[in-house]
């Protein structure tokens, strides 16, 4: 029972929040805490009735709880859209601004030539999407590049379309922007696009293996699959320093900034629970793509890493 | 022990070699080539069809469709490349041209972050392992000194093709990033030279035979580049008279070293006679 435990301490946590938090963000804390409460309902139930019953269906976790796999989706739902208007700021006061030049780097990586049809998975807010236009337009004066923007949650999703709204990108074939879930890209065509992209997205999916299948489904033979993704700091003087930054330093700043704490914290705690470099490589290979070398760069000591793998 | 110093020494005096080579080469002067098309027709045969048709020289294009989608490998993107490389250099450019041509999107280049320099890489490692293929059965009979130098020759003969776009790819990998890379590969080039010639040597000579050919093989590539001749009989005249510097400074290495010798003896025989035990 350490989930309901876990679970029930974030009730808590959550509710003696929400008398410090601002009317404006009350709406967003008070759904998490809802969905959590009707966990914690079930599971009561479920106990009353059958000791054993709770553990008939298969638990991952969010953060470093462990919950249903049924409900991670909703959970992480409500994080992003607890997150999604605050989302681009609270990038720059956690990483010091170092996301953006991870992104450059990623698009540099990515290094796409004229005319390439991108997915970017996960790709709410537009960051990927804006690098991926901007760098073919500056870079080979072209605008046949195509990227469809791919998200669970509508409210990144807005955001997205927000930011679009000011660029030249407005209301063209160049962008476009779909909602779903990216275990099931089932209105994208096999073998339809040349590059697929995925930044701070994966770790927050219940079944990366099979967002991995997808992502080799709609890829075309000789397609790149690419992934940003926080990943393990291996140097122990570092991972030391980055682990007080994280578990202190940030969901504070996510309180301060985005009044947001709970939300923040499991941003943290699910860095932890995705696999290390090797393991997700392996991963990567695993589903079929073609790997070059081991597979994936460590950005900034490993705090973030690039990892890549080819349909062929 | 100088009489075996100096026997290892002879495996370096190259100097031997280039009379016999010139003579060999002296009717070929005649049979002029298209400079476009040069090749060397000695005894270390820089194949005609090689430079003719570098575009399939290598080793036979991908013959596989791309239509199949069957699993290529990585390496079958780059010998493709290769045959984009006289038109369009050693770059990205030519591994995106192979990739369209074998039926990928052109965003495949990613699998080569390092562009020209990796595909340098393959080439020359392609290069290395054609090596003893080519040589087979050619070295019986000959001397050290002549195994040495139609290995040399033979590896030359390989850059051929792309002599045309040979000084962008020695620019590239002069770069401080590509370095290790060029010196692993110049070293394996002149160890596997010297191995085909049946080389067995167990002590300090083995690094300096290789230290002098690794020499003597920069410098002749470098001047192959610039050579304009036809069938590149500048080149191998020049290859000839590194040879036989190398050969004199191998004597000069030799005596000096002997003085050396004499002299520490002398000291130490000094050192003992005023009763000093060692």
């Amino acid at each position: 029972m350490a989930s309901r435990t876990a679970l029930q301490q974030l009730s808590r946590r959550a509710a003696t929040l929400v008398n410090v938090a601002s009317p404006s963000r009350t709406a967003g804390f008070s759904t998490l805490t809802k969905v959590l409460h009707q966990h914690n309902a079930a599971n009561n139930s479920n106990n009353s009735s059958s000791s054993s019953s709770s553990s008939s269906q298969p638990e991952t976790h969010f953060g470093f709880q462990n919950v249903p796999e049924s409900m991670k989706e909703a959970l992480v739902k409500q994080v992003f859209a607890n997150v999604a208007t605050k989302y681009d700021i609270m990038n720059d006061v956690m990483s010091g601004g170092v996301h953006r030049l991870w992104k450059d780097h990623f698009m540099r990586t990515l290094a796409p030539t004229p005319g390439t049809k991108l997915l970017d998975v996960a790709g709410g807010t537009g960051d990927i999407a804006m690098r991926f236009l901007d760098y073919c337009k500056e870079t080979h004066g072209d605008n046949t590049a195509q990227v469809t923007v791919f998200d669970i949650n509508p409210n990144m999703l807005e955001v997205g379309k927000e930011r679009f709204t000011k660029t030249p990108y407005h209301n063209t074939s160049q962008v476009s922007f779909m909602e779903g879930n990216a275990e099931n890209l089932e209105h994208i065509p096999d073998n339809s696009m040349d590059a697929y992209t995925i930044a701070f997205g994966i770790r927050n999916c219940t079944h990366v293996d099979r967002v991995l299948k997808e992502a080799y489904r709609v890829l075309k033979p000789g397609g790149r699959f690419m992934c940003l993704e926080f990943s393990k700091v291996e140097n122990p003087v570092i991972s030391k320093v980055y682990d007080v930054f994280s578990f202190d330093v940030i969901p504070t700043m996510g309180q301060i900034v985005a009044n947001d704490r709970d939300s923040y914290q499991y941003l943290v705690e699910s860095i932890r629970k995705f696999p290390p470099q090797k393991e997700f490589a392996k991963m990567i290979k695993d589903a079929g793509f073609t790997v070059m070398g081991q597979g994936y760069e460590d950005l900034t000591f490993g705090v973030a890493a690039i990892h890549s793998g080819f349909k062929l | 022990m100088a009489a075996i110093q100096r026997t290892l020494i002879a495996c370096q005096a190259f100097s031997l070699l280039s009379r016999p080579a010139t003579a060999r080469m002296a009717p070929l002067a005649l049979a002029k080539t298209a400079t476009t098309a040069r090749t060397f027709t000695a005894s270390a045969s820089w194949r005609s069809e090689d430079s003719a048709q570098p575009s399939q020289s290598p080793q036979d294009a991908q013959q596989q469709p791309a239509s199949s989608h069957a699993k290529t490998t990585p390496e079958a993107i780059l010998k493709k490349a290769l045959t984009f490389v006289p038109q369009h250099g050693w770059t990205t450019v030519s591994i995106a041209k192979a990739a369209e041509s074998m039926g990928y999107p052109t965003i495949i280049h990613g699998m080569f972050p390092k562009g020209g320099a990796d595909l340098i890489d393959y080439f020359l490692q392609d290069c290395l392992e054609r090596l003893p293929l080519e040589l087979e059965g050619r070295m019986d009979g000959l001397g050290t000194q002549e195994k040495i130098k139609l290995g040399t020759l033979t590896r030359l003969g390989m850059i051929a093709p792309y002599i045309d776009r040979w000084h962008e790819a020695l620019a590239i990998m002069g770069q401080p990033s590509n370095v290790p890379m060029s010196l692993n590969h110049l070293a394996k080039i002149v160890d596997e030279i010297w191995h085909l010639a049946g080389d067995k040597s167990a002590d300090m000579n083995w690094y300096t035979k290789r230290a002098s050919l690794a020499g003597v093989y920069t410098t002749t590539e470098l001047y192959m580049t610039t050579d304009k001749s036809p069938n590149y009989q500048a080149t191998q005249k020049f290859l000839d008279r590194r040879f036989e510097d190398a050969a004199t400074v191998g004597k000069a290495t030799n005596e000096a070293l002997q003085i050396a010798e004499f002299g520490a003896k002398s000291v130490l025989g000094l050192i003992t006679s005023k009763g000093f035990r060692m």
